[in-house]
């Protein structure tokens, strides 16, 4: 459900946020325990930290990008696609500035969800020497019936 | 090359800890009830970004000397707290195909849940390794 019905999205490309991640040795710990991997190597982070980083280092919380674009929790929003390229892998010890914006939202029809608005976000990952891994995610937010 | 995997211990517990990394409260993570009412089921709803997590740590394991260069992945259906996730990776050249099944009660592999595509990047040691080879 919309929770701000009034309120039209913002247009394509409006960056909905920026915010910060330290990927230190104790977070990619605590990752790579949670998906059952073994310890890094090297200093490279688990790669699944490309979306932890995107989502975690917006500066604000997933339901707030939501928000931002006229959409909420209500339904139970579920992913339904990601793409992440990697200029370099993400380091363990290495702060990276995130910017989050608006890269497309469409209402569609499928047999799975029925009426459903896609959201896709944008995430740019960037280090002190340029982007590293840029992130896009399309998630699939029910229209109440 | 072929190799598979399994992922268990996924419940309600290690989702929340998934949400606090993700910064996500959407709560078929953390809550049966709402997911359920939601259409879900009676258990609550893995966030995508640990399935996808769990795949790469199985390419992770398969190919050690090589990082993702990029990545496509379709998320296709939902891994639920108490499933036993199995992940396959495939390796043909600089190519993985990555694919995520919820293993059934008979221990075979359900329908995917998650596939994805991986364009791999030779670490720079490890290409220095097999040059110097």
């Amino acid at each position: 459900m919309n929770p701000f019905p009034d309120r039209s999205p913002p247009a394509i490309g409006t960056v909905l946020s920026r915010g910060r991640y330290l990927i230190d040795a104790a977070a990619d710990a605590r990752l790579r325990r949670l998906a059952g991997a073994g310890p890094a190597k090297g200093g490279e982070a688990h790669a699944g930290f490309a979306l932890a980083v995107a989502l975690g280092g917006a500066g604000v919380p997933v339901r707030a990008l939501f928000e931002a674009c006229g959409l909420g929790f209500e339904t139970g929003p579920v992913l339904g696609r990601c793409r992440v390229e990697w200029d370099r892998p993400l380091a363990i010890g290495r702060t990276y500035a995130i910017e989050a914006s608006l890269a497309g939202l469409a209402r569609k029809r499928s047999r799975r969800f029925g009426a459903a608005d896609h959201l896709i976000l944008a995430f740019a990952i960037s280090d002190d020497a340029g982007c590293c891994a840029r992130v896009e995610t399309t998630t699939i937010v029910p229209v109440p019936a | 090359m072929s190799t598979s995997r399994s992922f268990a211990g996924i419940d309600t517990a290690a989702m929340r800890e998934w949400c606090a990394i993700l910064g996500d409260d959407n709560p078929i993570h953390l809550d049966p009830a709402t997911a359920e009412a939601l259409g879900f089921g009676p258990r609550t709803v893995n966030p995508g970004p640990a399935n996808l997590a769990y795949l790469l740590t199985a390419l992770e394991d398969a190919a050690p000397g090589a990082t993702p260069a990029s990545l496509d992945a379709a998320f296709l259906g939902n891994v639920m707290s108490g499933d036993t996730a199995i992940a396959t990776v495939e390796i043909e050249g600089e190519t993985a195909r990555l694919d995520l099944r919820v293993a059934q009660e008979d221990n075979g592999p359900g329908r995917s849940v998650l596939m994805a595509e991986v364009e791999l990047r030779m670490r720079d040691d490890d290409r220095s390794a097999a040059d110097a080879g």
